[in-house]
């Protein structure tokens, strides 16, 4: 999967344009990173890439590219 | 008012505020997680005193937000009640992700099936996007005008009973999905 579909899938769950995340964008400043999201986050990895994180976990991640990494296979 | 039961969720339960509750309040509305809500001052005999008129005031309801051990984790608030309508406040949580969306989804709950009301009114910080787009999947609809409210650039919103059922089954599914 290329960085611009997954990219695809996380615009999709945060109810956002296509095209509107970076992977350098700071998630503190991403409107739709709330805390449905960083749920909706844990169900993707899981369904998805088969990784399991909690939701303490989500906390700690700071740009849109530290979920990327999350969702190398 | 108090509320007399505990609301029992699946990572956290809210009781209403004890007068015993002020120092863990005056340390989390002192903290940065506050720079969206009203400063409280520093002085716990003043938020003790503000907790005993609380519990007296009608239409006003405010809880602890506990985690599953017992210990306090935050705050959460539905005020302002009348002619059916209210508005949740007073939110402020170290909590986690699953339990701050969970503690939105009682709170939301107990002001459209225990007290009854026909919809939740209220401002929102307008630089408070975190939880802007939280209440927007709850339902929320927002006026896109920013209004000067006590010195602070706020967003009018608006949650209908109707809105919030239609909303409420992914909610709980993904609260039942995480941990």
């Amino acid at each position: 999967m290329s960085e611009r579909e997954k990219l695809a899938m996380l615009e999709d769950m945060m109810d956002l344009d296509e095209g509107e995340l970076e992977a350098d964008m700071l998630l503190e400043e991403v409107d739709g990173w709330d805390s449905m999201a960083k749920l909706s986050l844990i169900v993707l990895l899981d369904d998805e890439f088969g990784k399991v994180i909690t939701a303490d976990q989500t906390k700690q991640l700071m740009y849109v590219k530290d979920i990327l990494a999350l969702m190398e296979n | 008012m108090v509320y007399e039961h505990t609301i029992q969720g699946k990572t956290v339960t809210l009781r209403a505020v004890e007068l015993s509750d002020a120092p863990f309040i005056v340390e989390i509305r002192n903290s940065d997680l506050a720079k969206h809500l009203h400063a409280v001052g520093t002085s716990v005999e003043a938020q003790e005193k503000w907790i005993a008129a609380q519990r007296q005031r009608e239409g006003d309801y405010y809880f602890m937000m506990l985690d599953k051990e017992g210990k306090p984790i935050g705050t959460v608030g539905l005020s302002s009640i009348e002619n059916g309508c209210g508005e949740t406040s007073r939110f402020i949580s170290y909590g986690t992700p699953l339990q701050n969306t969970e503690t939105n989804l009682l709170i939301t709950d107990f002001a459209f099936e225990t007290v009854r009301l026909e919809r939740i009114e209220g401002y929102v910080a307008a630089v408070n996007i975190g939880v802007i787009s939280l209440q927007k999947k709850f339902g929320y609809v927002f006026e896109d005008e920013i209004k000067e409210k006590d010195g602070m650039g706020v967003r009018f919103a608006r949650l209908d009973r109707e809105n919030y059922l239609n909303k409420r089954p992914k909610i709980m599914r993904m609260i039942e999905r995480a941990e």
